[in-house]
């Protein structure tokens, strides 16, 4: 390859990289807990943690609690079966105010809203998907990331495609730190190269598949190629009232019915269209286990019981399938808990890539026989270290903020997340305020600690520790703290870590402890070995 | 600098994207909807590899002359089918 256009490339790493680098780091670190969305919702709500599931009789009183309460939610009724993500058979309907959801207590009474105020496990998978920004904006902003970032993979194919064999297990621990990160970076990029190619592509169609069907229908064809797509997600349209009342059948049987028309699906959702219509009908929504395109769905009339349409292996249509492999391949649930954990542990590995490709940059760039580097560099450390490790604490905050928030505080579930960009924000502005190896250090120790809070503090509200979780059986909740205590002491090893960076490292870098602060007379200007 | 080519790779990358895409629903073997379906899938991966293919052109110009060639190759021919007939798919499609 041309010498000009392996330089091109090179820049093109770099640019898309920096970009890119921190949302994705976010995206990555968030998608990487998010991955347990259910596990996380069973910590979030204490209440249901010993619940037995409910059953489909409990399913039948929610659907009757919710349409008597609110007869408009006859019309369009969700119900998330239990099992799914807890418990308790969850109900969604809309109203001109807004999207309402209820669930029935132990008790029997509707519960609407969740049994804590607390969107612990949404508001990961918000912060995931849209960085934390409002929705709108933010999934616009991560789809442009993830076209960004798949440029940005191609190029780093191209650049490292030459050497790729020969450079891949050349892990050089020693003196040059640099080189030792810039090895750890390509491991672990070209390793994980295949699950960032998925993200890359799914991330980009889960955010802004509106932009290519609007380019392929308003550029290249007709506008009916857009309305079409529009449809194509829904395996019926909403038929229209009859005017005579019909009670939609119990939940036994339509999970019988719906099993009957397709063998080995497990339902989790009902889609009730007109429950107490005449000319009703449930979609119900499923899985089958052990493929890709996972997901299937029956629709089944109320009068009769026949079934309106089928999305079966072998008779969907493209678009389902399409968007089910999508999905499986984004959110990893096609394979249960080892490809579970397999994402989570490539989701860190991702943060990881992009937290050094960052300082990577910072130390190429560096002034290598000068104690005053640019401004530039140092802003560009303090925000990295900001962003990233901001993000950690917040995270780790908004689960101390799901416990030790009063629980009658209006509007609880915002206020977790004020609590979120409180510790990201700051974290930013501390960051920005040190010197970049100090804050990093500070930031760190104090992820860590509030990191280590998370078990002990869930321990001192719900009396669940991990011991007595696990001889429980609630796996969710022993996990979510051990991972908690693994992560605080990850964070105190990286604190580690930079400290001795900063005390023994080079004093020429960003990275040095010195660094940021006037420079004394006898080491103003020079040098010191470059093996750091 | 490859901001030039950059540019060139996203704007018309994106144009050429759609115009194959466009060319896919029509011409692929399978229905019009599971066509237009691919069509979609494709885009990003074709729209990345021409950006990819304009940055390793050796100048600005060059990008923008070999994009906007392939462009009008890409509608040409894409304009050239729906005119002759094949508007006919498209309506089983939409």
């Amino acid at each position: 390859m041309k010498a000009d256009t392996l330089r091109a490339f090179t820049t093109l790493h770099t640019w898309t990289g920096l970009v890119t680098g921190l949302a994705l780091f976010i995206a990555f670190y968030a998608g990487a807990l998010t991955v347990f969305h259910g596990a996380l919702h069973s910590w979030e709500q204490p209440a249901t943690r010993a619940e037995a599931v409910q059953g489909p009789d409990r399913v039948d009183a929610l659907r009757r609690a919710v349409v008597d309460a609110h007869p408009g939610a006859a019309e369009e009724l969700t119900v998330v079966l239990p099992g799914f993500d807890g418990p308790r058979a969850a109900a969604f309907w809309r109203t001109e105010e807004g999207r309402h959801h209820a669930s029935l207590g132990p008790d029997g009474a509707l519960t609407e809203g969740a049994p804590l105020a607390s969107e612990l496990a949404e508001h990961i998978n918000h912060i995931h998907f849209t960085l934390g920004l409002p929705q709108g904006i933010g999934m616009w902003l991560m789809g442009l990331v993830s076209a960004i970032y798949a440029l940005a993979l191609v190029s780093g194919i191209v650049i490292h495609l030459p050497t790729l064999v020969e450079n891949l297990f050349a892990l050089r621990p020693g003196r040059n730190i640099k080189r030792y990160w810039q090895d750890a970076h390509n491991v672990i990029g070209v390793l994980s190269l295949p699950f960032h190619v998925i993200f890359a592509f799914t991330g980009a169609l889960l955010c802004v598949l509106t932009v290519f069907v609007a380019g392929l229908a308003y550029i290249a064809l007709d506008e009916r190629v857009a309305e079409r797509f529009q449809s194509a997600f829904e395996i019926v349209e909403a038929p229209a009232p009859a005017g005579e009342a019909l009670t939609a059948p119990d939940s036994a049987t339509l999970m019988a019915r719906a099993r009957e028309a397709i063998p080995g699906m497990t339902p989790f959702l009902f889609q009730h269209h007109r429950s107490r219509d005449a000319r009703g009908l449930t979609v119900v929504h499923g899985v089958i286990d052990g493929r890709l395109a996972n997901r299937v769905a029956v629709a089944i009339r109320h009068d009769d019981l026949g079934i309106a349409e089928t999305w079966a292996p072998g008779s969907r249509p493209a678009t389902p399938i399409a968007s089910s492999v999508i999905t499986s391949l984004h959110f990893g649930n096609f394979g249960g808990p080892v490809v579970q954990w397999l994402y989570f542990l490539l989701g860190l590995g991702g943060a990881f890539l992009f937290y050094s490709g960052n300082l990577l940059w910072i130390e190429s760039r560096r002034r290598r026989r000068q104690r005053e580097q640019p401004r530039l560099h140092r802003v560009m450390a303090g925000v990295t270290v900001g962003v990233c490790v901001g993000c950690c604490l917040g995270v780790s905050g908004l689960f101390l903020a799901n416990k030790l928030l009063p629980e009658a505080l209006a509007d609880r579930a915002a206020w977790e997340m004020r609590v979120y960009y409180l510790l990201f924000l700051g974290s930013v502005a501390w960051a920005l305020l040190r010197p970049p190896a100090r804050g990093a250090v500070e930031l760190l120790l104090a992820t860590s600690a509030v990191t280590a809070a998370i078990p002990l503090v869930n321990w001192g509200v719900t009396g669940d520790h991990p011991w007595s979780a696990i001889h429980d059986g609630q796996w969710a909740v022993a996990g979510i703290d051990l991972v908690a205590l693994a992560g605080a002491g990850a964070f105190a090893l990286l604190a580690r870590a930079t400290h001795r960076r900063a005390r023994d490292g080079n004093p020429n870098s960003v990275w040095h402890g010195t660094a940021g602060r006037p420079p004394a007379s006898s080491d103003a200007s020079t040098a010191g070995a470059e093996s750091a | 600098m490859i901001a030039g080519r950059l540019t060139a790779g996203v704007v018309l990358g994106f144009l050429l994207a759609c115009a194959v895409g466009g060319l896919i629903t029509l011409l692929g073997p399978w229905t019009p909807d599971t066509n237009a379906t691919w069509a979609v899938l494709a885009m990003l991966p074709m729209w990345v590899a021409a950006t990819a293919g304009a940055v390793a052109c050796s100048g600005a110009l060059r990008a923008w002359l070999w994009l906007g060639g392939a462009n009008l190759i890409g509608y040409g021919v894409l304009w050239t089918l729906k005119l002759t007939g094949f508007a006919a798919v498209l309506e089983v499609a939409a």
